[in-house]
């Protein structure tokens, strides 16, 4: 027992002793990080679901774009669409995005009231709501200028001063019962 | 000498001892700390790198005068003048949400440019950083032209909206300026958000409401960038991890039925059903998926401002919102289920830039929200 204790208080024993400590020490801190929240669940999921292949487990479980042929596929409310699919917009779409931007550039010897009556129809009721009240004489533009193109779900009309762009939805307002209606107005002065 | 001490060994045998003891020590010790550095290093690279490089605001008022950062696109005046519009809401003590309002509003109608009166081109008879109107009247041609002068009035009116401060950025903008373009303000967001926190160390990351200077927005509260986190929950699974290198978002993990909110304000895009059977068929959303289905169930994308979008996965039933809505933050948008690829009741979240829906687009929502000063977790 004394040799022992002698020993262990010995210069070499306690040498041994702070290296155990810090060896110790190191090893607790790593083992710590080896089971972070994140992973210890992702642990759990795999073993309580062994009967599932692990390509099952580690797939991706967002968008599944499906493999589908034929006109079906294309149709929007069909749920074998694909959901990455761009949507052109259709003439009737543009047609109304022209219309409104003609009535948005005739301001002449209009006041607030009568110019909102002209975009009006043309117009979500959202998109109505902010353009209440707005006095005609801040339209920066005068005219039309060229042909209004297709950018996506917008509509981009070109204007003396810069370009008028008009987002565009499907919705019901108190003129149409689900056609295509101006969802935004935005301005890129030239 | 007493028998105790033993017999005595050589003084070179002392001192080598005495070297190796202290050497080892020393080493291990300085090799632990470098080591666990490093380990936290890269823990914090990949989950909240955004959050430890910048702050959440200071008590510092910005000064117009010092030198200012270079951002791209912009130049000295034009970020001289954003200085100004960010000291002025400083001194009225407005929030940094008002300070990005105030800033995207500016480049929308001067692109930050103090403007004169620009003749024929001239939107009647608007001047200055907000075109304001003399005769509308915001005040004199030659206090409107006052970068001091014009913010304070910008200011002071968005104070009068009733609930600014959840407004769509757009739509608080067009409150004060009632311009005939009203949503012409939200694609100059991205950049008022970055210019205002890199001038005020990440103001955008403080609260909307309730701020308090250099503090961060409260978990689940919006922050003045305009973002909140869409359920509050553990992150079961990360973004395009190890084990799932293609999964493009993350899994947060709530109970079902738990509300999913808009993370910020938008416009939904999608609101449908995306679930296939293990054959490829059609399967529905209606009913809990499973490991074997594929697919995200019922889901929601959002288009917000700056063309960054947002994916929710695995409702519990049809979603809320339809296509075309104009959403808030914080709108809920349906309710925490297992739809689709899914064990069971969670959030898959995903943040895509560029309007890109494809899994192209897709970016880490860990580091995205961090630095939009509303973190998951």
């Amino acid at each position: 027992m004394r040799a022992a204790l002698r020993i262990i208080f010995s210069r070499y024993g306690i040498v041994v002793i702070i290296l155990l400590l810090v060896v110790g020490a190191l090893a607790l801190a790593r083992s710590q990080d080896d089971f972070p929240l994140g992973s210890g669940v992702a642990g759990e999921e795999t073993s309580s679901s062994e009967d599932s292949s692990t390509q099952e487990l580690t797939a991706d479980d967002g968008v599944t774009v499906p493999e589908c042929e034929g006109e079906a596929c294309h149709e929007d409310d069909s749920p074998l669409h694909d959901p990455y699919e761009e949507v052109e917009l259709p003439e009737e779409a543009v047609d109304k995005a022209v219309g409104f931007a003609e009535a948005w550039v005739d301001t002449e010897g209009k006041g607030p009231e009568g110019w909102f009556q002209g975009i009006q129809p043309y117009m979500t009721e959202e998109a109505a709501a902010l353009m209440r009240g707005v006095d005609p004489v801040s339209v920066p533009a005068a005219e039309i200028t060229g042909e209004a193109e297709v950018d996506g779900d917008e509509v981009r009309v070109p204007m003396d001063t810069g370009t008028l762009v008009l987002p565009m939805v499907e919705r019901s307002n108190a003129w149409v019962e689900q056609g295509w209606l101006v969802a935004a107005i935005d301005w890129e002065p030239a | 000498m007493t028998t105790l001490d033993g017999p005595r060994r050589p003084v070179w045998l002392r001192r080598w001892i005495w070297g190796v003891a202290l050497v080892s020590v020393c080493c291990l010790g300085a090799v632990g700390v470098v080591a666990q550095l490093f380990v936290d290093q890269s823990d914090d690279d990949d989950l909240n790198g955004q959050l430890t490089t910048f702050g959440c605001g200071n008590t510092m008022p910005v000064d117009p005068d010092a030198e200012l950062p270079v951002f791209a696109g912009y130049n000295e005046d034009q970020i001289y003048n954003a200085a100004i519009i960010i000291a002025v809401g400083q001194d009225l003590e407005m929030p940094p949400r008002a300070w990005i309002i105030a800033v995207a509003t500016a480049m929308q109608e001067s692109t930050l440019r103090n403007l004169g009166h620009l003749g024929d081109r001239n939107d009647h008879d608007s001047l200055g950083l907000f075109q304001q109107r003399p005769s509308s009247g915001w005040g004199t041609p030659e206090q409107i032209q006052d970068p001091v002068y014009a913010s304070t009035k910008f200011y002071e009116k968005l104070a009068t909206i009733d609930g600014w401060e959840h407004m769509a950025l757009t739509e608080a903008a067009q409150r004060v300026q009632i311009s005939a373009y009203p949503f012409a303000y939200a694609k100059h967001e991205p950049d008022a958000t970055e210019i205002v926190n890199v001038l005020t160390d990440g103001g955008g990351r403080a609260a909307a409401v309730d701020y308090i200077p250099g503090e961060c927005s409260a978990p689940g509260g919006l922050s003045a960038a305009g973002w909140m986190v869409p359920v509050e929950g553990p992150i079961w699974s990360g973004f395009r991890t190890q084990q799932r290198p293609t999964h493009q978002g993350v899994d947060i993990g709530a109970p079902r039925g738990t509300p999913v909110v808009a993370a910020s304000s938008g416009t939904v895009i999608t609101s449908q059903c995306n679930a296939f059977g293990p054959d490829g068929s059609p399967y529905s959303c209606d009913v809990d998926g499973s490991p074997q289905v594929s697919g995200c169930g019922w889901y929601v994308n959002i288009l917000h401002a700056g063309d960054y979008l947002t994916r929710y996965c695995h409702f519990g039933s049809q979603p809320l919102v339809k296509e075309g809505d104009v959403v808030q933050a914080g709108q809920i948008l349906g309710y925490v289920g297992s739809s689709g690829r899914s064990s069971g009741p969670h959030l898959h979240y995903e943040v895509h830039l560029n309007g890109d829906r494809s899994a192209a687009g897709a970016v880490d929502p860990v580091a995205f929200m961090a630095n939009m000063g509303s973190p998951l977790e």
